[in-house]
């Protein structure tokens, strides 16, 4: 009966979690998995109602899961991950999530690419508009993923900031996390920013919004976005902060 | 008995208390015990200021992990009681018996019509072996399944811009080296030695769970139904706990390892090889994401190391190893392990050695 009822409890716990994670709380859930994923909770949580009820009209009956001292470790490892859910809350991927999710580049910082080197002509057709750019918060992703399709464009991005000190005084990094299916996949994505001469570097971490004109620079052979002249203003975090 | 006949279902037959999955009753308690111990202390240390930041990002990982493969896992439950009740055995034994070498084959690359991820595989395969399905063709769906299906196939293609010669060679890698292990492991291993008791295929007719004793002898379909839901149920507490263990070693490895911890090792194609399969193993990811981790990996890594990476995760990792407990014996496991590791780096050395590659 007691060994019944906990598996019951588990269950209830379970499925009324996943419950409140897609009524309630999406701000969490937008923080751990890709939203095209989401209708795999309210799945979880169906089929867990559903065993909730099987396991609960059983309550009396006898079961083979063996004596409760030596199963009670296993229930309550089935609750650990909800006990979790407490500092997950208020935790966030940073700034040193970003560098132990990169591979760092040792070379010093080159000069900008030659004018010949960053004419790329944009497909214009394939593009988003300017405007679109600006206003789709998701850009992101493919301005720092395909800068070059944006070299020349003012762009408007918002994003988390991190002072490099490999990088020039003038340069700070804006990046975000692009995951495919969840948090644990989450990978960094960065544009760097010039930030006016007179200007203070934002603090580390930071969310801001930056705007100005996106160009090229190259390190290593790689090249990466790079907003010059540009415009920080301060910024909150937006309720999905992955990129897709 | 035929397919179309039902089945009569079990009367209740108490069983002794099992031993759990694998491990002795003591081992898994005190494992279980050790488990919540580390928990319980990095879930306090994580109030001191110099253990935040790493607490909170064990919580996000762990959290996002379970978030995602537990319903995959429930589902794999709940179509492994499925398999359970309306799956006849004298099916199972008249359909696959018949055929066992050809059943492992065609078991290699069932993920192209039964798509399922590595969290969902193992419930449906425990119900599968408990049917009778040879140890050879579970093993190759086992290993195959997760790797060979539409899905994987179409996130390796966007991951590496629409490379196909990636996608061929990352589902012909699986298929090839499931079916090669699951005919060379049935050599060696049945049903009979492999699995743990709980998990073989039964000469009665009761399945020997909670509910046979409350089922009527020749139900309908809203009983059988019913019958289904409670064998899914025991599944989800006999495989979730693993499942737990699992991610939250992955995520702990995942908040604490860099990713120039392993790039910081390349002198050779080999070495790059190895380090891939470790992380791989360590980082547990979902077949679904792990092409994109792996192709940004491009540049730095030679593709041998980026495929071994992606052929291996899918068919190994962490929480695998903790839910095979579930199924298969301790010998059955190492040789299992063993084999999965030794024909991967096998397989990718011959890749890197005879395949030109340049993604």
């Amino acid at each position: 009966m007691i060994t019944r009822l906990l598996q019951a409890g588990i269950m209830a716990a379970w499925a009324v979690f996943f419950l409140w994670l897609v009524a309630f709380g999406q701000n969490e859930l937008a923080r751990l998995l890709h939203p095209r994923l989401w209708w795999l909770v309210l799945c979880g949580a169906f089929i867990l109602a559903l065993f909730f009820v099987v396991v609960a009209s059983r309550l009396t009956e006898p079961h083979s899961a063996g004596p409760l001292r030596w199963q009670w470790p296993s229930f309550v490892i089935l609750l650990v991950p909800l006990l979790y859910f407490v500092p997950m809350k208020t935790a966030r991927f940073d700034s040193q999530t970003f560098l132990s999710r990169s591979t760092s580049i040792e070379a010093p910082f080159e000069p900008p690419v030659g004018e010949q080197d960053s004419e790329i002509v944009p497909d214009d057709a394939a593009l988003p508009s300017q405007e679109e750019a600006e206003e789709d918060d998701a850009s992101f992703g493919r301005i720092a993923l395909n800068p070059q399709q944006y070299d020349g464009k003012t762009v408007e991005v918002a994003c988390q900031t991190l002072n490099d000190q490999r990088l020039p005084d003038n340069l700070f990094i804006c990046y975000r996390f692009r995951i495919t299916c969840c948090a644990a996949d989450a990978q960094p994505v960065f544009l760097l920013v010039e930030k006016g001469a007179a200007a203070a570097a934002p603090a580390n971490d930071s969310w801001v919004k930056v705007k100005g004109p996106l160009s090229i620079r190259q390190m290593e052979g790689m090249r990466f976005g790079l907003i010059k002249e540009a415009t920080v203003t301060p910024g909150k975090e937006p309720i999905f902060p992955f990129v897709f | 008995m035929n397919g179309d006949q039902l089945a009569p279902l079990p009367v209740y037959r108490p069983e002794a208390p099992p031993v759990r999955s694998g491990l002795t009753l003591e081992l898994s308690w005190l494992a279980g015990l050790l488990f919540l111990a580390v928990a319980f202390l990095l879930l306090l240390l994580g109030q001191t200021p110099g253990w935040k930041h790493l607490v909170g990002s064990v919580a996000i990982n762990f959290l996002a992990m379970v978030v995602e493969a537990m319903p995959f896992m429930l589902i794999g439950s709940l179509v492994g009681g499925l398999i359970e009740v309306f799956v006849p055995v004298a099916w199972v034994e008249g359909v696959v018996q018949r055929h066992r070498f050809g059943a492992v084959f065609v078991a290699g690359a069932m993920g192209l019509v039964f798509p399922v991820c590595e969290c969902a595989v193992v419930p449906v395969i425990r119900r599968l072996l408990g049917k009778g399905v040879p140890f050879g063709a579970a093993i190759a769906f086992l290993l195959g399944g997760p790797i060979v299906n539409v899905l994987v196939a179409a996130s390796t293609a966007v991951a590496y811009s629409f490379d196909w010669s990636v996608v061929a060679l990352r589902l012909g890698c699986g298929y090839g080296i499931a079916v090669v292990i699951g005919l060379a492991l049935s050599r060696w291993f049945t049903n009979d030695n492999a699995l743990v008791r709980e998990a073989r295929p039964r000469l009665n007719t009761c399945c020997g769970h909670d509910h046979c004793g409350h089922t009527e002898s020749r139900p309908g379909l809203p009983a059988r139904l019913w019958h289904a839901l409670g064998h899914a149920s025991d599944d989800f507490f006999s495989v979730g706990f693993y499942l737990i263990i699992g991610t939250f070693i992955a995520a702990f490895v995942r908040s604490v390892a860099t990713m120039d911890l392993f790039t910081h090792f390349l002198a050779a194609p080999w070495l790059a090889i190895v380090l891939m399969m470790a992380m791989a193993v360590v980082l547990n990811l979902c077949s679904e994401a792990d092409a994109f981790i792996a192709a940004s990996f491009r540049g730095l890594l030679p593709a041998s190391a980026q495929l071994a990476f992606m052929v291996l995760g899918p068919m190994f990792d962490l929480k695998l190893l903790l839910m095979y407990f579930g199924i298969f014996t301790k010998r059955a496991i190492a040789a299992l392990v063993a084999a999965v590791l030794g024909t991967v780096f096998v397989v990718m050395l011959a890749v890197h050695a005879l395949v030109p590659l340049d993604f």
